[in-house]
């Protein structure tokens, strides 16, 4: 497998980081002078101050080089579609926790007192992951790397069921079981249970006996103490 | 521009983007962009491209 990259893909490697460095120095210019025309600072704490322009130029980047190859280069097939996977599960984690906290009144507030607070922060990592998963999902269908995977029926299957169990474990914990666990805490072991077999299915090694034994060993050990315990 | 001489001497060597790729150390992508005119190639690049081909630069990349 080659990963080294093409003076096409470094020309954009180039690019890419002239642009971020730019734009991270600019916005960071704008906001630590932003008081000069608001005349006070427009955010709240100095961390947010380097965090927020921080972190939406290093996830716009990433995903910069994600959409032209210029990271992952297109030979890594099967990491693409993973990471678009590992992504989609920390939005949809972070998305959760958002809503969650919203719910129960003890979100952060974006803008209050004319100045931006923790809340927008994590705006802007929900945009990055926003922005990366969809960079990867759209990539992975245009190049076709989801057909890659080599997800078999016996596979859906094996999914359906983990599935199945992640329902029946939520139902015991919702209506049998004397210790209520979280939604999440159930959902996070169920996604920590079925990882090593993911990711075993997706490693190119041929003796994959004794990983196997130990991958579902570790399933089993974790449906048992989601179920029973 | 479209490079349709290039695509015209890959179809003649009966190579596809990815086989051409994979023999001067490139991405298939990057073939696809040259062809299609959205990357210019350094001349080390268009030299590996005509020796890979059989041609030479004036084949692939002089424009009439």
């Amino acid at each position: 497998m080659r990963q080294t990259f093409d003076e096409r893909q470094q020309q954009l490697q180039h690019r890419g980081y002239t642009v971020a460095f730019g734009v991270l120095a600019t916005s960071l210019l704008l906001a630590s002078n932003a008081e000069l025309f608001i005349l006070h600072p427009l955010f709240a704490t100095q961390a947010l101050l380097v965090g927020v322009p921080l972190v939406l130029v290093i996830g716009g980047l990433i995903s910069y080089f994600a959409a032209v190859d210029a990271y992952l280069t297109p030979q890594l097939t099967r990491t693409m579609p993973m990471l678009a996977g590992f992504f989609g599960l920390a939005l949809i984690d972070h998305g959760y926790e958002m809503v969650s906290d919203w719910r129960q009144g003890f979100s952060d507030p974006v803008w209050a007192h004319g100045q931006l607070q923790q809340g927008s922060l994590d705006w802007a990592v929900l945009l990055v992951w926003l922005a990366l998963t969809l960079t990867l999902a759209i990539k992975c269908t245009r190049e076709h790397y989801w057909h890659r995977l080599g997800i078999t029926r016996l596979h859906w299957l094996m999914l359906a069921g983990w599935g199945g169990l992640l329902v029946l474990t939520l139902w015991v914990r919702a209506n049998v079981a004397t210790v209520h666990t979280p939604v999440r805490t159930t959902v996070e072991n169920y996604v920590l249970m079925i990882l090593p077999l993911v990711m075993l299915h997706q490693l190119d090694q041929t003796h994959k006996r004794w990983p196997l034994v130990l991958s579902w060993g570790w399933f089993s050990l974790m449906a048992y103490l989601q179920l029973f315990h | 521009m479209k490079n349709t001489k290039m695509r015209a001497a890959r179809a003649a060597a009966d190579l596809t983007q990815e086989a051409l790729a994979e023999r001067i150390g490139v991405t298939r992508q990057t073939i696809g962009a040259i062809e299609k005119g959205d990357y210019n190639p350094t001349i080390q690049l268009c030299l590996r491209i005509c020796k890979a081909l059989g041609t030479t630069l004036d084949d692939l990349f002089w424009e009439d």
